[in-house]
């Protein structure tokens, strides 16, 4: 459905976007992650023809966004970063505006657009946009994304500055559109986020994708370290393991850390239960997708704060 | 509908209910309210002096012809307007136009226009339309007060003004559009609103002042002007071996013994063919400098067309002087409206080049 071949953007000789290969699958939730100044939002603005690429291609659906940008405008939504409305028109009216440029009848525009309203929770806000609080601008950007009724939908920071509840709200419905056969695309630097709502992921930092694929094969793919970690406690004294597939372990009181090549919880357990040794916990630690991310993005915790 | 009309309806209506537009607006009518009633004030004092010539016998007391005085023209009243236009059109044009594209960036809703199946060019060109028509909607608005003002005051227009008006109104819509072409692409050119003010503004002073600077360009393009009187020893009689070729020697000579040298100048001086080129010259550069500055364009188009002269005669620069013919009869508006075309071309050259630039930069333009 969304498909990028060496896309790059180059802003005043720095590349802000670096050979883009992505491939999304109709349907899929993708989390587009990395950190501010990633290369995020140039990507979505290349993406939907907002933004000329200095080479490389996109294309939505098989359409190539360069050479036929109305035709790909007409299948997707967008809901960018940093929202801002026509302050001096209600949210009625602004989307009026908008669908005046796709081919809706006024009567189905209008019908659309109580539809949508209700949706995102905006029916009977009747106030100019001016006055709209963060969280309802959210709102009415999702809504104005959805107005055709497109088949992939772009959000840039969807839950950028919104408080819990709002956060909340905005990710059910991301969920309730991708129930519905929607194909997501959408950027954060958040990596819980994208944990809670996508399918898929991709990692850019300074505008090179660094893995894409599950969350699984994500975090499989940046672990630079590939040991695992098998954490033993016993009730009494822990012995000096001697499985020969263990690379290191360190003991303290009652409790071994041991790294080894493969999983070898259950020649560990035999070795113990052959020693009368009583185990009190048999775990192997995996490292999360966020240490992952903080690694291999940030280079560890530390700078990531 | 075409998305180019979509753009336009929405910026017009915008305008509608623009406070800021409003105001200036307001007051654009009330200045020409004031004008008008000032002009009609000047127009019925010259008329009252014109019954009167009329009131006098044909003769006067040395036994000569008096000149008949010609009846003062309607057109007059609008002689005020031009420095009402001066003042408050260039603002009305700015107030449209400095944010047009720069407040879209800005609030970020050009994101979402951009988003829409449209081309950039249509959204610019929607732009301009909607701005130009709401800019040139309420100047004949401000032209239908003026005139209900005027008919009510019983001054009605004839045959030879009613298309002196109709000209001036599509001139000083020209002259307003230029600077609404110029607000677009400083709105289009620069990073904020607050820029773009700054840049139309500039460029409003840079108008208002390009002719007190036209002098001081010429004298650096033509450095100093020679003598204007020359003194030719060889139209002397008996002063052929004191002449010289200097001013002083030759006037002396050239005095004493003169018989009169052709084209009026006694004594051998005459015009110096090198100061009349110096000064057409010089009159030609001011001009072409002059032209850059449509304020000064629009004060010549209103001496032709409203003023009645046979050609503009405040097209030059500070410290130039222009000998004027002084007709005794009005030249009609077709003759005189050639001597105002290079005004006018100026006029619509900026303004094309006003809106190419706002054009260029709009469609290239990478919004992130």
């Amino acid at each position: 459905m969304i498909k990028t071949e060496n896309l790059t953007k180059v802003y005043e000789g720095v590349k802000a976007v670096d050979s883009l290969n992505l491939s999304i699958a109709k349907g899929e939730v993708f989390g587009f992650l990395g950190p501010n100044g990633s290369g995020k939002t140039t990507t979505m603005g290349m993406m939907i023809g907002e933004i000329e690429p200095t080479s490389g291609s996109c294309f939505i659906n098989d359409i190539d966004v360069l050479r036929h940008p109305l035709e790909v405008k007409r299948i997707i939504g967008y809901m960018p970063d940093g929202l801002g409305f026509y302050e001096n028109l209600n949210a009625r009216q602004n989307l009026k505006y908008f669908s005046e440029f796709y081919n809706i009848k006024p009567g189905d525009a209008e019908k659309r657009i109580t539809e949508l309203l209700e949706y995102v929770g905006l029916k009977g806000v009747e106030k100019k946009t001016e006055g709209y609080s963060r969280g309802m601008k959210q709102r009415l950007g999702l809504a104005q994304a959805l107005l055709n009724d497109p088949e992939v939908i772009f959000m840039d920071e969807p839950t950028n500055g919104l408080d819990p509840q709002g956060v909340m709200q905005v990710r059910n419905i991301i969920k309730d559109l991708a129930s519905k056969g929607k194909t997501i695309f959408f950027s954060s630097h958040i990596l819980e986020e994208v944990r809670q709502i996508s399918t898929t992921v991709g990692i850019i930092t300074k505008g090179k994708l660094i893995a894409q694929g599950t969350l699984d094969e994500v975090r499989q793919k940046m672990q630079k370290d590939q040991l695992f970690t098998i954490v033993v406690k016993a009730t009494g004294e822990m012995p000096r393991l001697t499985n020969s597939g263990i690379v290191d372990a360190s003991y303290v009181n009652h409790t071994a850390m041991i790294h080894a090549r493969t999983d070898i919880r259950d020649e560990i357990s035999d070795e113990l239960v052959r020693n009368n040794v009583h185990i009190r916990e048999l775990r192997i630690e995996e490292k999360s997708l966020e240490d992952v991310f903080l690694e291999t993005v940030y280079g560890g915790t530390s700078n990531a704060t | 509908m075409q998305p180019e009309l979509i753009v336009a309806i929405k910026e017009f209506k915008d305008y509608l209910t623009s406070k800021r537009f409003l105001l200036i607006f307001g007051v654009l009518i009330l200045i020409s309210i004031a004008a008008i009633i000032a002009g009609i004030s000047s127009y019925n004092t010259q008329l009252a002096t014109y019954q009167e010539a009329l009131s006098r016998p044909v003769t006067n007391a040395t036994g000569a012809f008096a000149v008949t005085p010609t009846m003062p023209s309607m057109l007059l009243v609008f002689s005020s307007f031009t420095s009402t236009f001066v003042i408050v059109g260039w603002l009305l044009a700015i107030a449209i136009g400095f944010d047009l594209i720069s407040k879209e960036k800005e609030t970020g809703s050009l994101k979402l226009l951009l988003a829409r199946p449209i081309y950039r060019d249509s959204i610019i060109n929607g732009k301009i339309i909607g701005s130009a028509a709401i800019l040139v909607i309420s100047l004949v608005a401000t032209f239908l007060v003026a005139l209900a003002i005027l008919l009510f005051a019983g001054l009605v227009p004839t045959g030879d003004d009613l298309p002196r008006l109709v000209t001036y109104l599509l001139l000083i819509a020209l002259f307003c559009v230029t600077f609404l072409s110029i607000a677009i692409a400083a709105s289009a050119i620069a990073k904020n609103s607050t820029i773009a003010i700054l840049l139309a503004i500039g460029f409003v002073v840079f108008s208002l002042l390009l002719p007190n600077f036209s002098s001081s360009v010429c004298d650096i393009v033509l450095g100093q002007a020679p003598p204007a009187i020359s003194y030719s020893a060889s139209t002397t009689t008996g002063g052929s071996g004191s002449g010289g070729s200097g001013g002083s020697g030759a006037s002396t000579g050239g005095y004493t013994g003169g018989t009169g040298a052709p084209g009026g100048f006694r004594g051998g001086a005459q015009a110096n063919p090198a100061y009349t080129t110096y000064s057409n010259t010089r009159n030609e550069i001011t001009e072409a400098i002059t032209l850059l500055s449509p304020t000064s364009d629009l004060t010549s188009i209103s001496a032709v067309v409203i003023n009645r002269q046979s050609s503009p005669t405040s097209a030059t620069g500070a410290g130039v002087f222009e000998i004027t013919r002084l007709g005794r009869t009005t030249p009609s508006l077709g003759s005189s409206l050639p001597s105002i075309l290079p005004q006018i071309l100026a006029l619509v050259v900026m303004t094309i080049a006003g809106f190419a630039i706002s054009y260029a930069k709009f469609t290239r333009m990478d919004v992130r």
